[in-house]
């Protein structure tokens, strides 16, 4: 099964936790109310198509067809081009509009395709799709992995692809709930008893592009705190507790401002006519 | 960049650490050891994270820092591509030359020598003292001079009788002395206080005398079998009479000591249970000891410290443990 076919369904997943402990209205208004988003960021539509990118690289290389720089340069272009041009709905950055992230995006596969480690990792999956429960969780959690590889000695690598502004910190790393998740996922799936490493390979954005691989592994203490976490988050889901963060700095790109201002401004149009 | 300003960096160059890490790319300490820093070199372009080459590859194009002069000083650039560990490397014995027989250490002979080697072996001479005959109880003596790099000069003796070899072993007197000599005097060059497996009077007893079987810590065990049929097997597989090189690593069950086979079977399965560090964690270890900026010689510093091995030579289940220590490192 795809991702998509699994999105269908009333799901979880990490980045749903993550959304509901930064604001649980934003939570409430892309997955409760299905709200469209007012507009897409180019961060996320730059790094969709990155990732696409990265995912046909490995199918080949799977398949033991090693893609030159030129052929991931071009999948890169027609991708982003289907993605972006001509899009209205895409918020730019400043100081970014669609032919410069097109230049960016070429330069920072150049960088990861002379940096990636020519590895002999054996491809067991990408773009992995995985649907498992959590004790005392309804829903079940969904996502899908980037790519997971063993080495000779059956070491489980599971890779998640990033592109970021920045390098990431040791807790960028080391705390990131998506990775313990991917663990949870893979032992869900029969592997359990296996050596699991994980791994960002992070595209870098910044003024010289770089790629950096972050390695980091998760305990059963890990684990054990992501799942009291989701079973608190779904405990105020179920209780309808939406809370608005509106001091974040994440507020003002929000893909849901406009929905946001409207809800704050109900009651006090309630209270107005009183 | 002129050839003063090369020559100068060539000197300083020459006293740096030069290392590659599993995925290609070069790292040289800074002179203190503090720091790594990235050196990139290939077809396009050379450079690296210093602040040397930060300030003046934007004028000079061409310019190179002592730390890609010292990778360039380490391997040779038709070379870069295939190389893996520098000419820096700490001279070490390698984890398959050590035999652990009944709870004692033994090293092996081609172990001592390729450590010999590592250190500089310049020169390694042998001369038979006393022919074995029957009026000296067949017995071999050999004497052998070791010479190192830097002229040092070690010798000792070793003899070889049929008291002390095994059977198979008494019609080849003088090469066994031979082997034992050399052995002894690469020893003492070094530093190495655990005895030759060679040097044991009662081989057969420790390791038995059926077929020679490679033992290594890399090679995974035989699947468990039950206790009775593995040793039924190794029986089997016991040939008439088979010629054993003295320098192979070889282990074998004793046939005559169902007890010892026993222990052998467990032994195995316990090797079983500790497979060698795989090459993802090898790879973790390595990027995350340089996100946090920890030099090799101090990885393999507390590695040893730690675990009491080398970084190439960790368990599986240490490299794990290792990995979470390192994460959790500031």
């Amino acid at each position: 099964m795809v991702l998509s076919d699994l999105r269908k369904t009333e799901h979880l997943s990490a980045s749903s936790i993550g959304t509901y402990v930064e604001c649980s209205l934003l939570y409430k208004f892309s997955k409760i109310d299905k709200i469209p988003m007012e507009q897409k960021s180019d961060a996320m539509e730059f790094g969709s198509s990155i990732h696409k990118t990265l995912e046909y690289y490995y199918i080949e290389k799977m398949i033991g067809e090693k893609l030159l720089l030129k052929d991931i340069h071009e999948f890169f272009e027609t991708t982003w081009k289907i993605r972006a041009e001509d899009k209205t709905d895409i918020g730019y950055t400043k100081g970014h509009d669609f032919k410069s992230l097109l230049m960016l995006g070429k330069d920072l596969l150049t960088v990861w395709y002379n940096k990636i480690p020519d590895d002999n990792y054996n491809i067991l999956g990408i773009e992995e799709a995985f649907s498992f429960y959590l004790p005392g969780i309804e829903f079940p959690f969904i996502g899908a992995m980037d790519l997971i590889e063993e080495d000779k000695s059956g070491t489980i690598i599971i890779t998640d692809f990033k592109t970021s502004g920045k390098a990431y910190s040791k807790d960028d790393v080391d705390q990131n709930q998506q990775l313990t998740l991917y663990q949870l996922a893979l032992k869900s799936m029969g592997y359990v008893g296996r050596e699991i490493l994980l791994k960002f390979d992070t595209l870098i954005k910044t003024k010289t592009p770089k790629f950096e691989q972050y390695w980091t592994t998760r305990s059963e203490l890990d684990e054990h705190r992501l799942i009291r976490k989701a079973v608190q988050v779904w405990d105020g889901i179920q209780k309808g507790v939406f809370i608005p963060n509106d001091t974040s700095w994440k507020c003002k790109n929000c893909s849901y401002k406009v929905a946001c201002d409207e809800w704050f401004s109900e009651r006090f149009n309630e209270r107005s006519a009183a | 960049m002129t050839a003063k300003e090369i020559q100068k960096r060539n000197v300083k160059a020459d006293q740096l650490r030069v290392m590659q890490s599993e995925d290609g790319q070069f790292f040289v300490e800074s002179s203190k050891g503090k720091i790594l820093y990235n050196v990139v070199i290939n077809e396009d372009a050379k450079s690296c994270t210093c602040g040397d080459f930060a300030k003046n590859s934007k004028n000079d194009p061409a310019f190179k820092c002592k730390h890609i002069l010292a990778v360039e000083n380490s391997v040779p650039e038709e070379d870069i591509e295939s190389a893996k560990f520098l000419d820096k490397n700490i001279p070490r014995l390698k984890d398959g030359f050590l035999k652990n027989i009944k709870g004692k250490d033994f090293v092996l002979y081609a172990g001592v020598l390729d450590l010999a080697t590592q250190k500089g072996l310049l020169k390694l001479e042998v001369e038979l003292l006393q022919y074995p005959t029957k009026e000296n109880g067949n017995e071999a003596i050999c004497h052998a001079v070791a010479e190192g790099k830097n002229g040092e000069v070690f010798s000792d003796v070793g003899d070889a009788n049929p008291g002390n070899c095994t059977e198979m072993i008494a019609k080849h007197l003088i090469r066994m002395a031979s082997t034992r000599a050399k052995g002894r005097a690469l020893r003492d060059m070094c530093n190495i206080g655990i005895a030759c497996l060679e040097e044991l009077s009662d081989l057969d007893d420790v390791v038995g005398s059926g077929t020679p079987q490679k033992n290594s810590r890399k090679t995974p065990a035989p699947k468990a079998k039950p206790a009775a049929a593995a040793i039924k097997e190794t029986e089997e597989k016991k040939p008439a009479a088979t010629t054993q090189k003295a320098s192979e690593p070889v282990e074998k069950v004793n046939s005559k000591e169902k007890d010892s086979k026993e222990t052998q079977t467990k032994d195995s399965k316990t090797e079983q249970k500790e497979p060698s560090m795989s090459e993802a964690q090898k790879r973790a270890i390595y990027n995350l000891s340089r996100r946090r900026g920890i030099s090799v010689e101090t990885l393999e510093g507390v590695c040893i410290e730690d675990y009491g091995t080398t970084l190439e030579n960790l368990s599986s289940t240490d490299a794990s443990a290792f990995i979470r220590t390192l994460q959790q490192a500031a």
